[in-house]
């Protein structure tokens, strides 16, 4: 470890700059979050209740319109946080949803911001099929008291494609487990991206500092179960990512000093952090900044909150 | 006219009675700077041509001097020819007093390889501190000199680990005096943990090192302390733009002795200002490093010594990155890393006869590891105890000598652990973002580990050319209830005067690391690593073709892997692991003032294999290690040296691109095949200036250690962008200018 905190250090100092893209500049193809609106699921070693709707929310800024795929599929997780690969292919309990399907534009994902919500679609996990089912129940009834209360995971696989040669991959899990867990995860609800106080409805001229919101409520408490038989409390620390629209699709890529529509001090925040924004000297061309911020409580619960908004000074809003 | 001439005539007579009055003197003969004393050394008075000898002491005295003007001359072998002028006259009332200091000669320090000399381990090298420290590149640290040998690989990554011909680094073990010390190097490999001053040798025992050592697949490096001067008080004190340091030692009474030193860097405040000003990281307290050293030595008896050394070492890094790394979320807020270790090492021997001797010494310490990234950490508050004993007597004279011993290592340890488990292969670990988080505090782990060891000297016949080294160890393992039996055997063959061969095999083992076998963290059903060695190769002496000093070593090694831990997904952690390196190793030495040169040669591979993945280059297979040295000796004191090191380019997992977790916000890489790439070779050349002013009683030298003088930039590591697409290369140091200045008395 000691290597790594050294190989940052240089790598901070004087040795290296680097030139590498910004994670919240969104100016290609990227897939900000996969949303299920269920994130944690009742499993009774039998059979699912549940039906969970998946929403992907996505940014093609410079996609000018293109056509875009999706491919969604899902199977009981290989041990991706133990290293097994993250994907389906070759996993018997594999389950193919669609492929290649044409994304529907909506109402926020539209022209000319490309950025945000597209249409949703779900796995009604009670409609199982049985030879899959009878892998989960199997698992499940082989697995510790402690792995059937903190949970098993599905693991989903969404992929978009733009033509042959870009595609993002992504991956969600969704734990199930035994009805001796009550309290089932949930996603957080509460969050507003803020200035002044108040939910943003205007982007400010010069810099200042912004901050996301949430009630102490969307930090839940959950119980861990122990190796030893013993319950632990443990309260969820949600963090929040901002993503910020670009003002190219090049330079801004590799040159950190670059004008973007405006730049956020940091990537992420906690509960009461402030986050210095930078707004550009003028509006884009043609369309808005789009600040997107994806709260997440590392256990799966998701919410995003978007704002559009008209330039510096200009009005923002929840749609574009 | 009468009373004129009767009056020249007195004074005539009074002349004549002074110029026939003399006197003695009496003084000690030093060494110039250092005062040593030279013993039994000849004085000569011109033009008397009297000549008188110095004692142990360097303590002279003359006969009677005639009256009137007179020379010393004091000649001896490796010192400038000193003269002075002197008067002898019949006034005073005793022997007239002299301190003569007499300026060694320069020569070049680089003496520094000794071939297992006294040990007998053919395996071991041993660089002798004094003459090591003044290497180019070494910036004042001997144990830095350890990379100028064959096999020695150095880790990518600003690593201050130390690789033994193609094993990881975690197969080298580190000692002082023969007990095992958590690091030898504070952060980067900058300098090693104990003052330089108060080292006697640095020891690096390599592939067919004999049953007295164990514990380590790779090797050991071991630093061997000094026992402090007798005769008489001597220091010095250092300044550069890292470090600043002072050591002294000398005689407490007729039978003890003491020394003492230390260091403290402030290379934090150095790298501090170099950072960028940056509203998102902050170099708060980075990094420093400190570390003491004391010595006492007491002869007990007349066949007994006792020594005890107390050490200790404290490295700090810290700094805070409020925005974080895209890569990981993780990686965010406060980052902390602190190695601290002391130890207590007290030590006796006793020589019971001339053909039987003990030696007993135990470690007593503490170690304290904290690391911290955001709200994770890992804690270790360790109390170590180790011991080492054993009994060597010649059992046939001149024949058969052997010795029992032991080596014993024992830990008691609270360990705190807030860090999720996460999968790393070929060198590419995913964000700890997505690892499962693991929580454990544990109070009073306990860990020993045995070994018990019978080593023999063999000789087959008392004209015999023939020297064997038969051994067997046995170690214990208790954090995982093993043992392993291992069998050793090194022979040499005097094929010549001047011309050596030898050979040696064994088995070797080692614990996996203390996380691995965690039932937390890790497997606790591991089976302890092991590797067989074999090396053979030649030693000629080339003193009489080449100068004084000039040797040729040449030789190759095989290591066999087994039960190496490796990844896996169901257990975390197997001994599924199989490797396998070796290669040839040259070392060819030239001393002929006023020229020095050096040069080691390795060629070696080094690969791995595991049920999962065929043979693979292991990623410090590192084809080609070669390093030159060339230094020459200017007049009025100045010395001007060189180094070249090349070793080929690492070997890393490509990683092919990424997958995003939607749960973690971060992306996992995609890995290609492992350790299928190789990076650019290293390369450095460093120079080095020494100039030293000699007064009386003190001496003065400064010095310029410029690192990486062509100002390449060596890849030392790769940054990615967040989702894989992109790479960048971390380079190393750049050019870096080390100006120093030491005063010794």
């Amino acid at each position: 470890m000691k290597k790594y905190l050294l190989f940052f250090l240089v790598s901070l100092t004087a040795c290296s700059d680097s030139t590498l893209p910004r994670y919240t500049v969104l100016n290609k193809l990227r897939v900000l979050a996969l949303v299920a609106d269920i994130p944690e699921v009742n499993f009774n070693g039998a059979a699912f209740t549940d039906t969970i709707t998946f929403t992907p929310w996505i940014s093609d800024l410079y996609g000018n319109g293109r056509t875009l795929t999706h491919s969604f599929e899902w199977c009981m997780d290989p041990g991706v946080a133990l290293g097994a690969q993250a994907t389906c292919s070759g996993n018997p309990s594999r389950t193919v949803e669609f492929t290649d399907q044409s994304i529907a534009t909506t109402a926020t994902y539209a022209t000319p911001n490309y950025t945000g919500a597209v249409s949703s679609f779900s796995v009604n996990l009670a409609a199982m099929n049985a030879g899959t089912l009878a892998l989960v129940q199997a698992a499940f009834a082989a697995s510790t008291a402690e792995k059937k209360y903190n949970g098993l995971a599905f693991l989903f696989v969404y992929t978009v494609k733009a033509g042959a040669s870009e595609s993002v991959t992504t991956i969600k899990r969704i734990v199930y487990s035994g009805a001796a867990k009550a309290t089932k995860n949930s996603n957080p609800t509460t969050l507003t991206l803020q200035r002044n106080g108040s939910e943003i409805t205007s982007l400010p001229q010069v810099g200042e500092t912004f901050s996301g919101v949430w009630s102490s409520s969307d930090q839940e408490n959950y119980l861990t179960y122990q190796a030893d038989g013993t319950l632990i409390q443990q309260t969820e620390k949600n963090e929040l990512t901002w993503f910020i629209s670009s003002n190219t699709n090049s330079e801004c890529d590799i040159d950190p000093d670059c004008t973007t529509d405006g730049y956020f001090q940091f990537l992420r925040t906690k509960l009461g952090e402030g986050n210095f924004y930078n707004p550009p000297g003028t509006a884009p061309t043609g369309r808005k900044i789009s600040i997107i911020g994806v709260l997440r409580d590392k256990r799966g619960g998701l919410q995003v909150k978007p704002y559009y908004c008209a330039g510096p000074g200009g009005s923002c809003a929840a749609t574009p | 006219m009468q009373r004129i001439v009767a009056a020249f005539g007195v004074a005539s007579l009074f002349i004549a009675l002074s110029s026939s009055a003399e006197n003695t003197f009496q003084g000690r003969v030093l060494t110039k700077g250092t005062r040593v004393p030279l013993k039994s050394v000849n004085i000569t008075i011109l033009p008397h041509k009297i000549r008188v000898q110095t004692d142990e002491q360097g303590n002279f005295k003359t006969e009677a001097i005639p009256e009137g003007p007179f020379q010393w001359i004091v000649n001896v072998t490796n010192f400038e020819r000193f003269e002075q002028a002197d008067v002898s006259t019949s006034e005073g009332t005793g022997p007239a007093s002299r301190t003569f200091y007499v300026l060694p000669k320069q020569t070049f320090v680089y003496e520094t390889v000794v071939t297992a000399k006294e040990s007998n381990d053919d395996s071991r090298r041993t660089l002798n501190v004094k003459k090591a420290m003044a290497l180019p590149g070494a910036a004042q640290d001997p144990v830095r000199a350890v990379q100028n040998l064959p096999g020695i690989n150095r880790p990518q990554g600003f690593s201050s680990q130390v690789i033994i011909q193609g094993s990881a680094p975690q197969d080298t073990r580190y000692q002082i005096d023969g007990h095992e010390v958590p690091i030898i190097f504070h952060f980067g490999g900058l300098s090693s943990v104990v003052t330089p001053e108060l080292l006697e040798s640095v020891d690096l025992y390599t592939a067919g090192y004999q049953s007295n050592l164990g514990r380590a697949m790779g090797g050991v490096i071991d630093l061997q302390t000094q026992t402090p001067d007798k005769e008489r008080w001597k220091g010095m004190a250092f300044v550069d733009i890292f470090n600043v340091g002072a050591a002294a030692e000398g005689p407490i009474d007729d039978e003890s002795s003491l020394s003492f030193g230390g260091r403290y860097s402030y290379i934090g405040p150095v790298l501090g200002a170099v950072a960028k000003a940056s509203d998102s990281f902050n170099l708060t307290v980075a990094p420093t490093f400190s570390d003491l050293t004391a010595i006492y030595a007491r002869n007990l008896s007349n066949n007994a010594r006792f020594k005890v050394v107390a050490t200790g070492s404290r490295d700090v890094l810290e700094f805070v990155t409020n925005s974080g790394f895209g890569n990981d979320p993780l990686l965010r807020g406060k980052f902390y890393n602190e190695t601290a270790f002391f130890r207590l090492i007290p030590q006796v021997i006793w020589e019971h006869s001339k053909v039987s001797e003990s030696r007993f010494s135990l470690g007593l310490g503490r170690d304290w590891i904290r690391f911290e990234v955001g709200d994770q950490y890992f804690s270790l508050k360790n109390y170590s105890l180790t011991a080492r004993g054993q009994h060597k007597r010649e059992l046939i004279p001149e024949i058969w000598s052997s010795t029992f011993g032991f080596d014993h290592r024992y830990n008691y340890a609270d360990v705190g652990i807030v860090l999720p488990v996460v999968f790393s292969s070929g060198g590419v670990a995913n964000p700890l973002s997505t690892g499962e988080p693991r929580r454990a505090e544990l109070q009073g782990v306990r860990n020993h580990s045995v070994g018990i060891y019978w080593n023999n000297e063999v000789r087959l016949g008392k004209q015999s050319r023939w020297t064997i080294w038969p051994g067997l160890r046995f170690d214990r393992y208790t954090a995982i209830k093993k043992n392993t039996l291992l069998p050793r055997l090194s022979a040499k063959y005097q094929l010549r005067n001047d011309l050596f061969l030898k050979a040696g095999s064994g088995i070797y083992s080692q614990a996996p690391q203390e996380g691995q076998v965690s039932s937390t963290f890790g497997n606790p059903n591991l089976n302890p690593q092991q590797s067989i060695h074999a090396t053979f190769g030649a030693e000629k002496d080339l003193s009489e073709s080449l100068g004084t000093g000039s040797n040729l070593y040449s030789g190759v090694f095989s290591r066999w892997f087994d039960q190496l831990v490796i990844p896996n997904q169901s257990t975390i952690y197997s001994n599924d692991g199989k490797g396998r390196a070796y290669g040839w190793e040259t070392l060819f030495k030239w001393d002929y003032n006023p020229w020095f040169s050096w040069l080691s040669y390795t060629l070696s591979r080094s690969t791995r294999w595991d049920p999962s993945k065929p043979e693979y280059l292991y990623n410090n297979d590192q084809t080609h290690i070669a390093t030159a040295i060339v230094g020459y000796q200017l007049p009025r004191r100045w010395k001007i040296s060189s180094r070249f090191r090349f070793v080929s380019g690492v070997l890393i997992t490509p990683v092919l691109g990424g997958t995003y977790d939607s749960d973690n916000d971060v992306y996992l890489p995609i890995r290609g095949a492992t350790f299928s790439e190789r990076q650019s070779p290293f390369m450095m050349l460093d120079l080095r200036i020494d100039k030293e002013w000699v007064f009386d009683t003190w001496k003065m030298s400064f010095y310029v250690d410029i690192q990486n003088v062509l100002n390449r930039a060596n890849v030392e590591g790769q940054q990615y962008s967040f989702d894989y697409s992109q790479r960048q290369d971390v380079a190393g140091l750049p050019i870096l200018p080390t100006i120093g200045l030491k005063g010794e008395f």
